[in-house]
C-alpha cells in the first residue's frame, strides 16, 4: 500500500538573528493508511516543525516530503494550499476557529472554499456536528463554546471534506484532562480509512497510537 | 511619559504611510476650510476696500434706497449738527463716446466744500488749485491718471461723455493720481461737480449716499431718520446677501473634517490593534491610564499639527482658485469685487492650525480611551476577540440625531445648518453600524451564490466588524451626497429658469448698458433715446423699454422693475408666449399697475417676506413712502430678494429721471439674429456704448453664474472623495490586521490567495456599493432636501425636484471604482500575511 506521508531525509532550519536554528535534522519516515502515530519528545525538539512540513505550511531546507507522492517543495503556494484543501485536515492546541463565524460555518468553510454548494456544505457540516455530538450548539460562536465544545467543532472542520490526512497539534494541550480523553476518544473514531498524526506531550495520546515517534533536538529518536 | 512618547514616535516612525495618510487627510480639510476663509474674508474686505476708496475718511454712510437716492436738502440738515463733516455723492457710469467706446465711472462730488476735500484726503484728493478750476470752468472733470494717459488727455482738453440723460461734452480740469483706488474699484474713474453728475444722470436734486463723520451713530440715526445709516465697515444688505450665497463652502469645509475625523480615527485604532500588546505590556509593568492616554494623544496632535500645517499652506495655495468661484458668485449679485485677493492673516494661521489639531484630538481620543481603558490581562491574553453583536441603542440615539439634524436643516438658519450638518454626520455614524449589520447578514446568501466563499466571506466581514465598515460608508457616501445633492439642486434651478427665461422673456435681443455677465445686476442706465434708435434699426420688428432700480424692504434690498406696460404686452402677443403676462392683461389689474396703485410680486419675494396677494405694501421710493396693493404673484428668478414689477411711467414718476435700463428688441421673422445686432451695435455707437444679449447669452449667463456658485463645491467634493478613499483603505487594513490570525487559518485549511485577495476586494465593492447607495440615495433625501428649503428660505425659489439620474449613477460607479482602487493595498497586506507565525500558538 503506498504511504500517505513520506519524509525522505528531510532538514529544516532557520536563521534566527546571527545564529542557524537546526529544527529537523535529516528525518525519514512514512505513514500510512489507517495508521494512527503520537509524535512525542520535549519542548523544541523539533514536533510541530515536522506537523508543518506535514501539512504542506513549510517546505524542508533539505530532502523531500512527499503527501500522496506528491513532493511538496515542487508545488508553488497556490498548489500547497489545493493539497492542503483536498488532503489534509488540522486540528491545533488553540482550536483557531474563526471567531466571528458560528461552529457550522466554521465546519463548512472547507467545503465553501473548495466552491461545494452552500446547501450541501451546511448539510455535510450539520451532520458532521451532530456526529462530534455538538447538533445543538451549531449556531453558537465560538466564544459561546467550551473548549472541550470548540475543539469538537475544529476537529469537525478537519474531517469537512473527508481529508484522509488528519494532523493534530497539541489537540488536548488546553483541555482539562477530562476533555482532552473525550477529544482523543473522538479523533479514534474518526480513523477509519485516515491517517491521524498527533503532536503531543499527553501519554493518554501516546496509549491509543498505533505508534509513537519520539523526536529529539530535531532527530527521530 | 517620556520613554512612552519615545516609544510611541518611533513607531510613528516606522509607518511613515499612516502618518502621511493622517496628515494628508487633515489638510485636505483644513485646506478646504481655509481657502474658503481665506476667498469670503477676502472678498468681503475687496467690499469693504472699495467702500472705503469712495468714501474716504468718512465714518459713516446715509443711504436712501440703493438707487433711489437721497435729497439734496438732507445735506444741508445734517451740515447744521456742530462738527458734523457731510459729503454728497453720486456715483454712476457714463460712455466715453469715440471710435472706440469705453466705460468710464463718474464720481459727483461736492468740491466747493471743505468738508469734501476733508473727509477724502490723501493722494485721491483734487489739490486746491484743481479743485478751484473745477468750480470755475463748467461742465469739467478731474480725471485719473491711467485714464487721462491712455487718452492722451491733459488739462483743457474735451472729453465727449455719454449718460443716461444724453452727450455732454466735459472739459478736464486736472488729473488725479489713482494708484489704488482704480484697483478698489476695478474701473477708471471721472470727478464732476455733484450737481453736474445729478443732471448728467437724470437725478436732479437726489444724491446717492452721505459720507459723514464727526458725528456719533446715534445721534447721526436720530438726525437723519427715515434713511439707511450704517458704518463705513459694515456690509450693505445687498453685500450681505451676496456673501451669505458663498457661505455654503463653510458647509463642505466642515464634511470634510467630519470624513477627515472617520479616517483619524481608524488610522489611530490601527496603530492601536498593532501595539495592544506593547500597551498591555506598559499597562502590567506600571503605566498609568494618564500617563498612556496623555502619550498616545500627544503623538496624534503632532501628526495633527504636522497636517493642519500642511492644510494651512495647501489652503492658501487653493484660495486663488476657490476665490476666483467666489468672486464670480458674488459679483453676479453685486458688481463691485473685480479684484479681490485672499490675504493669510495671523489669526487665519493659528484657527486652521487649532481647527487641525482639535479635530485630530477629538478623533483619536475614542479609541485611545477604549485601548487604555482595556484591561491588561485580556489584552495579552491570546486571540482576544470580542464581537459586538447589537448596536440598537446606538442606532435608535443616531436615528434621533439624524432627524434632528435633518429637522434643524429645514429651519434655513445658516447657523443651524452647520449643526444640522454636524448632527446628521454623528447620527449616522450611530446608526450605521446596525444598518451595516443587518444588510451585511441581508446580502451573505447573494454574495455566496454569486462569488462563492469569498462573497460569504467578505459579507461576513463587514456584518461582525460594523462600526469600522460604517464609518467608511459614512465618509465617501457624504461627500458624494454633496455631489448629488448639488446636482439635484442645479438641475432643478436649470429646468426652472431655461423654461421661465424662454416663457418670460419676450425679446430676441437685450440692449444694456453694460455685459449681462459681468453686470446682471449693475445699475447702470441707458439714455431713453435709444428706444428710438434701436426701433429704426432695419431687422428690428418691436421694441419696448425696461427700467429696473432698488428699494430697501425689510433689512434687504428688492428688485423693482418698470414695464412699458402696453408695449410689452404686444411683444407676448407677437412672441406667442402670455406666462404670468396674463396677469397684466386682466384688465383690472392693469389700470391698477397703471395708474400706481397695483403691482405684481415675484413668488419670492412673496415667500420671503410672507406677504400676500391682495395686501398693501409700504416701499421707499426717492418720491416717498409707495402705499401699493400685491396684484398677483409671478415667477422670476432675477433676485434672490425678490423682483417687484410696475408700470414704467409710474416707476419715473417714483425713481425721477427717464432712464432706461434695458431696451428689448424682436428681430423681424426673415432677419438674422447676428446680423441685426451687428447693425443695433453700430447704430448705438455714437449714442452710447450698449452690451447686446440674446436670450440664448441670457441662458448661457445664468448657468455661468450657477456654475461660479457651484464650481468650488464640485472642486472640494472631489477633495473630499479622496479623504473618503483613504478612510476605506484604512478600513480594509484594519480588517486584514485584525483578522490575521483567521486568514493565516483560511490559508492553513486551503484557501488560495487569490480567493482571499478576492474577499477583501470584495469586501471594498460591498463597501462602495454602500457608499454609492448612501451618496445617492442620501443626495437627494438627506442634502437635496434640506439643501432646497436652505435655498428656499435665503431666496425664496423653490424648484422641482429633478433627480439627477445621471449624476447619481456616476456616483455609484464612482464610490466602487474608489473603493476597489482603495483596496489594492490592503489585498496585498493580507496576501503577505505569513500562514505559520498567524496561528502559531502564543
Amino acid at each position: 500500500m503506498p504511504h500517505i506521508l513520506e519524509f525522505e531525509n528531510v532538514s529544516r532550519s532557520y536563521q534566527e538573528g546571527a545564529s542557524q536554528i537546526h529544527a529537523l535534522r535529516d528525518v525519514s519516515m512514512a505513514f500510512s493508511p489507517g495508521e494512527l502515530v503520537a509524535v512525542v519528545g520535549p519542548s523544541g525538539s523539533g514536533k510541530s516543525t515536522l506537523l508543518h512540513l506535514a501539512g504542506a505550511l513549510d517546505t524542508p531546507t533539505s530532502g523531500a516530503v512527499r503527501i500522496n507522492g506528491q513532493r511538496t517543495d515542487q508545488l508553488n503556494e497556490e498548489g500547497r494550499a489545493r493539497l492542503r484543501l483536498k488532503t489534509i485536515g488540522f486540528v491545533f492546541q488553540f482550536f483557531n476557529l474563526i471567531p466571528t463565524l458560528s461552529a457550522l460555518e466554521n465546519v463548512a468553510a472547507p467545503a465553501l472554499i473548495s466552491g461545494l454548494r452552500t446547501s450541501i456544505a451546511y448539510h455535510e457540516a450539520a451532520s458532521l456536528l451532530e456526529r462530534v455530538g455538538l447538533g445543538a450548539r451549531a449556531s453558537h460562536l465560538p466564544e459561546q463554546l467550551s473548549g472541550g465544545e470548540q475543539q469538537r467543532v475544529a476537529l469537525a472542520r478537519a474531517l469537512s471534506l473527508g481529508a484522509p490526512l488528519l494532523l493534530a497539534d497539541e489537540p488536548t494541550g488546553n483541555l482539562d484532562s477530562e476533555t482532552g480523553h473525550q477529544i482523543l476518544r473522538l479523533i479514534g473514531e474518526f480513523r477509519e480509512g485516515r491517517t491521524i498524526v498527533i503532536v503531543t506531550h499527553d501519554a493518554k495520546a501516546e496509549a491509543v497510537a498505533d505508534r509513537v515517534i519520539r523526536i529529539k533536538d530535531g532527530r527521530v529518536d | 511619559m517620556r520613554p512612552l512618547l519615545l516609544a510611541g514616535l518611533r513607531n510613528l516612525f516606522r509607518h511613515p504611510g499612516r502618518v502621511l495618510q493622517v496628515a494628508f487627510a487633515v489638510a485636505l480639510g483644513i485646506a478646504l476650510f481655509v481657502s474658503s476663509y481665506m476667498s469670503i474674508s477676502g472678498v468681503e474686505r475687496s467690499i469693504q476696500r472699495a467702500a472705503r476708496a469712495v468714501a474716504g475718511n468718512a465714518d459713516w454712510v446715509v443711504t436712501g434706497s440703493a438707487a433711489g437716492g437721497l435729497p439734496d436738502s438732507l445735506v444741508d440738515r445734517l451740515r447744521q449738527v456742530p462738527g458734523l463733516v457731510a459729503a454728497p455723492f453720486v456715483k454712476a457710469s457714463a460712455t466715453v463716446l469715440g471710435p472706440r467706446p469705453t466705460k468710464l465711472q463718474i464720481w459727483g462730488i461736492d468740491t466747493r466744500s471743505d468738508a469734501m476735500l476733508k473727509l477724502f484726503g490723501g493722494q485721491h484728493t483734487p489739490d486746491p488749485e484743481t479743485a478751484a478750476r473745477m468750480v470755475l470752468v463748467p461742465n469739467s472733470v478731474i480725471v485719473s491718471s491711467t485714464f487721462a494717459k491712455d487718452r492722451g488727455l491733459k488739462r483743457g482738453s474735451i472729453l465727449p461723455i455719454a449718460s443716461s440723460s444724453g452727450a455732454i461734452n466735459l472739459t478736464v480740469a486736472g488729473v488725479i493720481d489713482d494708484s489704488g483706488i482704480t484697483q478698489s474699484l476695478g474701473a477708471e474713474l471721472g470727478l464732476v461737480d455733484v450737481q453736474l453728475a445729478e443732471q448728467m444722470f437724470g437725478q436732479p436734486g437726489r444724491i446717492d449716499s452721505i459720507q459723514v463723520s464727526g458725528i456719533s451713530l446715534d445721534r447721526l440715526k436720530t438726525v437723519a431718520t427715515g434713511y439707511e445709516v450704517r458704518s463705513l465697515d459694515e456690509l450693505s444688505p445687498a453685500a450681505r446677501d451676496a456673501l451669505l450665497r458663498v457661505q455654503s463652502l463653510y458647509g463642505l469645509s466642515l464634511v470634510a473634517m467630519l470624513i477627515g475625523c472617520f479616517v483619524v480615527f481608524s488610522s489611530v485604532q490601527v496603530t492601536i490593534l498593532e501595539r495592544m500588546k506593547v500597551i498591555a505590556t506598559l499597562r502590567a509593568i506600571g503605566a498609568s491610564r494618564v500617563q498612556l492616554l496623555s502619550a498616545i494623544l500627544l503623538e496624534w496632535v503632532l501628526v495633527g499639527f504636522i497636517g493642519s500645517l500642511a492644510g494651512v499652506l495647501f489652503g492658501a495655495l487653493l484660495s486663488s482658485a476657490v476665490l476666483r468661484g467666489v468672486t464670480g458668485s458674488v459679483n453676479s449679485m453685486l458688481p463691485v469685487v473685480s479684484v479681490a485677493h485672499a490675504e493669510m492673516t495671523w489669526p487665519t494661521f493659528l484657527l486652521g492650525l487649532a481647527i487641525g489639531m482639535g479635530t485630530v484630538l477629538a478623533a483619536a481620543a475614542i479609541p485611545s480611551f477604549a485601548a487604555v481603558g482595556e484591561s491588561p490581562l485580556l489584552a495579552l491574553r491570546p486571540h482576544t476577540y470580542r464581537l459586538r453583536h447589537q448596536q440598537l441603542t446606538a442606532f435608535w440615539v443616531g436615528v434621533c440625531l439624524v432627524a434632528v439634524g435633518l429637522g434643524l436643516s429645514i429651519t434655513g438658519s445658516y447657523a443651524r445648518t452647520l449643526i444640522s450638518i454636524t448632527l446628521t454626520f454623528l447620527g449616522l455614524a450611530l446608526l450605521m453600524p446596525q444598518v451595516m449589520v443587518v444588510s451585511a447578514h441581508r446580502v451573505r446568501g447573494t454574495m455566496s451564490k454569486l462569488f462563492g466563499y469569498p462573497g460569504f466571506l467578505a459579507a461576513d466581514n463587514l456584518q461582525k466588524a460594523p462600526q469600522r465598515t460604517a464609518f467608511n460608508v459614512i465618509a465617501l457616501g457624504g461627500a458624494l451626497a454633496i455631489l448629488v445633492s448639488t446636482s439635484a439642486l442645479v438641475d432643478g434651478f436649470t429646468v426652472s429658469t431655461h423654461r421661465w427665461i424662454r416663457a418670460s422673456l419676450p425679446f430676441d435681443i437685450s440692449v444694456t448698458a453694460s455685459g449681462f455677465g459681468n453686470s446682471t445686476y449693475s445699475e447702470e442706465t441707458l439714455p431713453r433715446t435709444l428706444l428710438q434708435t434701436v426701433s429704426r434699426v432695419p431687422g428690428v420688428s418691436f421694441v419696448y423699454g425696461v427700467r429696473k432700480s432698488f428699494a430697501p424692504f425689510e433689512g434687504h434690498d428688492v428688485m423693482v422693475i418698470g414695464l412699458q406696460t402696453v408695449p410689452y404686452l404686444e411683444a407676448h402677443r407677437r412672441h406667442g408666449t402670455l406666462n404670468w403676462a396674463h396677469l397684466i392683461a386682466d384688465p383690472d389689474n392693469r389700470r391698477e399697475l397703471l395708474a400706481g396703485h397695483g403691482i405684481f410680486a415675484s413668488e419670492n419675494f412673496l415667500a420671503l417676506t410672507g406677504k400676500q396677494v391682495g395686501k398693501y405694501l409700504d416701499l421707499r421710493t426717492p418720491n416717498g413712502v409707495w402705499h401699493v396693493k400685491l396684484l398677483g404673484p409671478i415667477e422670476d428668478y432675477s433676485w434672490p430678494r425678490g423682483l417687484l414689477v410696475t408700470d414704467l411711467d409710474v416707476m419715473n414718476h417714483l425713481w425721477r429721471g427717464n432712464a432706461l435700463t434695458y431696451v428689448d428688441a424682436q428681430v423681424a421673422e426673415l432677419s438674422q439674429l447676428s446680423t441685426v445686432k451687428g447693425r443695433i451695435s453700430e447704430a448705438t455707437r455714437a449714442e452710447y456704448a450698449v452690451a447686446l444679449t440674446d436670450r440664448e447669452q441670457i441662458i448661457g449667463v445664468a448657468d455661468t453664474v450657477l456654475r461660479q456658485s457651484t464650481s468650488a463645491a464640485d472642486a472640494q467634493v472631489w477633495l473630499a472623495s479622496i479623504i473618503g478613499f483613504l478612510g476605506i483603505g484604512n478600513s480594509l487594513i484594519i480588517g486584514v490586521l485584525q483578522r490575521r490570525r483567521e486568514i493565516g487559518l483560511l490559508r492553513a485549511i486551503g484557501m488560495s490567495n487569490g480567493q482571499l485577495q478576492r474577499t477583501v476586494a470584495l469586501e471594498a465593492l460591498l463597501i462602495g456599493i454602500g457608499a454609492g447607495l448612501l451618496g445617492a440615495a442620501g443626495g437627494l433625501v438627506g442634502g437635496w432636501m434640506p439643501l432646497r428649503h436652505f435655498t428656499f428660505a435665503v431666496t425664496g425659489y423653490l424648484f422641482p425636484c429633478v433627480v439627477p439620474w445621471a449624476e447619481m449613477a456616476k456616483v455609484v460607479v464612482g464610490a466602487v471604482v474608489v473603493a476597489t482602487l482603495a483596496a489594492v493595498i490592503p489585498m496585498r497586506r493580507a496576501a503577505e500575511v505569513p500562514v505559520l507565525t498567524s496561528i502559531a500558538a502564543e
